[in-house]
């Protein structure tokens, strides 16, 4: 009896040793919190009535995944953050969830992803043509990162033929005007603003809405400028002191550009490496 | 013909009684039940499409618990009747072999059936609680009753033709691991099938693969049916079904003709077998 107590304490002391460590590496590893999904082929050929469930599973891992990454200031994976969303928008391309998820993440990852994140936008709106907000994201993505409006505007036409929101509409004109990036950018925003539940999202936008307000007050001093003195300043630092006291900051993930000649301030997010 | 429909009746009654003895409905109901509170937390993730995640849950639910008990209860029945040499006792009296095979198999569809109309009405219930607790409308627009019976429908025909599958190789071969072995093979063929056929379809067109190939995919399809053709859960939540009905008709058609032609080569191959 003895030497089973004894055989049992050492084993458990074992046990205890190596699952502190295993679960040690676990915790500090983030790669071990997402894990390549096995590609969208094996879910389909041994899943079949399940396959729809997979893609939920896959999309609540990533949703803690993403969770860790905002929680620990941890670097996202781009590729494997890609990839999950490709699997789970061609294992279930009605669930909407993995639309606006792969929207709100992908686009700050830099072109190549952002143009991915496009591609599956458009595969949504083959499985759900009536709803509006796949249009919307696509334009989005087109107007605020690639800066290609004539598609954006193209695709915020279609949102508004399918909400019959006349908001859009008037976004859809503001955003034609050759010159209208930075008002109809902040439409835009706050759009996106009032639409969003999630908090840490709305934050994030409420301070692009703010450097938008900005940008737009300094443009105004720009037009006031070109009125009083008969030509455009030949740098914004011209502003001060008698239109300006100074040059407002504006949040660091925006690098603010003026164009002498045209005397327009553009506002431009620095290009992420990917 | 009157006599052998009551012989296999009273034979599929005994299968029933005995399913419901061996607690087969009651765990799996159970265990369903655990699956579903433990969907609780699984579909607190989702910030839109809640009703898709939770008829998605639900019928995966259904299906799985089908599944499980097609593979550990369904692929039993024979097998027990021949290990336990409860089988002599029960041909000895005034019914054909063929009119057990039928008897078994009508019996464990009772049960199926059973199961999955339990199942299929906490599964209602479970949709009408979480539609009417939803603030947002957009989050969970559509339940529509009828579009919801039509995948409950489907779902139960899917794995009436995985039991007509399973009946098939208990009529053919002995011992039960040999029918699990079988009918799991069966079941992963059946699912992967459509995918080779998509592959090697777009291979042929560009040339890569000869055509006799699909031919032949084509031909294994016909032993092999697909059985995501019947899943219909994602009509669920739409007021217009996407598809005819004279297309789900000729599915449904399609599945109760490959269910009699199962039962049909089973009573055949169990006539022909040495069951000693």
């Amino acid at each position: 009896m003895k030497r089973i107590g004894v055989v049992f304490a050492a084993a458990l002391l074992c046990y205890a040793y190596a699952f502190n460590h295993v679960d040690a590496v676990y915790a500090t590893d983030e790669k071990a919190h997402l894990t390549a999904p096995p590609s969208m082929s094996v879910i389909k050929a041994t899943l079949p009535y399940l396959q729809q469930l997979t893609g939920e599973v896959l999309y609540v891992k990533t949703a803690v995944y993403i969770g860790s990454v905002i929680k620990h200031k941890l670097n996202i994976q781009p590729e494997l953050l890609a990839n999950n969303f490709e699997t789970m928008q061609k294992v279930h391309p009605y669930l909407f969830d993995v639309y606006h998820m792969e929207n709100a993440y992908m686009r700050d990852m830099g072109d190549p992803y952002v143009k991915r994140s496009i591609a599956m936008l458009k595969d949504g709106m083959i499985k759900l043509p009536n709803e509006w907000r796949l249009p919307f994201y696509i334009a989005f993505n087109y107007f605020y990162v690639l800066k290609d409006n004539s598609s954006a505007y193209q695709y915020l036409h279609k949102a508004t033929e399918l909400s019959g929101n006349k908001f859009f509409s008037h976004l859809a004109s503001v955003l034609s005007a050759k010159d209208g990036e930075l008002k109809a950018g902040i439409i835009w925003l706050k759009a996106l603003y009032e639409n969003e539940t999630v908090q840490i999202e709305r934050e994030g936008l409420l301070k692009d809405i703010q450097a938008y307000e900005k940008a737009i007050m300094v443009q105004n001093k720009v037009y006031q400028y070109k009125q009083i003195e008969g030509s455009f300043p030949t740098k914004l630092e011209n502003l001060i002191p008698n239109y300006l006291p100074s040059l407002p900051a504006i949040e660091a993930k925006f690098e603010i550009l003026y164009d002498d000649e045209l005397g327009l301030i553009s506002l431009q997010r620095p290009r992420k490496s990917t | 013909m009157v006599d052998s429909i009551k012989r296999i009746q009273a034979l599929a009654k005994i299968i029933f009684l005995d399913g419901m003895r061996r607690h087969a409905v009651i765990g799996l109901v159970g265990l369903a039940l655990i699956s579903e509170m433990f969907g609780l937390i699984f579909l607190d993730f989702f910030a839109q499409d809640l009703g898709r995640a939770v008829s998605d849950f639900l019928f995966s639910t259904m299906w799985v618990t089908g599944l499980i008990f097609l593979f550990f209860h369904a692929v039993q029945v024979m097998a027990w009747d021949e290990e336990h040499k409860v089988i002599f006792g029960i041909i000895s009296r005034p019914i054909s072999r063929s009119e057990y095979v039928i008897g078994v198999g009508l019996g464990l569809a009772m049960l199926l059936l059973l199961l999955e109309a339990v199942l299929g009405g906490l599964a209602f219930a479970a949709l009408l609680w979480v539609k009417s607790s939803v603030v947002i409308e957009l989050y969970f627009q559509v339940f529509n009753y009828t579009h919801f019976i039509l995948a409950w429908f489907g779902l139960v025909l899917s794995l009436l033709v995985v039991l007509s599958a399973i009946l098939l190789f208990s009529g053919v071969v002995r011992g039960g691991f040999a029918v699990l072995m079988m009918s799991i093979s069966y079941y992963f063929i059946a699912s992967g099938l459509p995918l080779a056929r998509e592959h090697i379809s777009t291979l042929v067109q560009q040339g890569g693969a000869n055509a006799a190939l699909e031919y032949i995919l084509q031909g294994l399809s016909f032993l092999f049916p697909d059985l995501n053709r019947m899943d219909y859960k994602n009509f669920i939540l739409v007021d217009v079904l996407p598809v005819s009905v004279s297309e789900i008709s000729m599915q449904a058609m399609l599945s109760a003709a490959y269910i009699v032609l199962a039962l049909s080569v089973a009573c055949f191959a169990y006539n022909k077998r040495d069951i000693q």
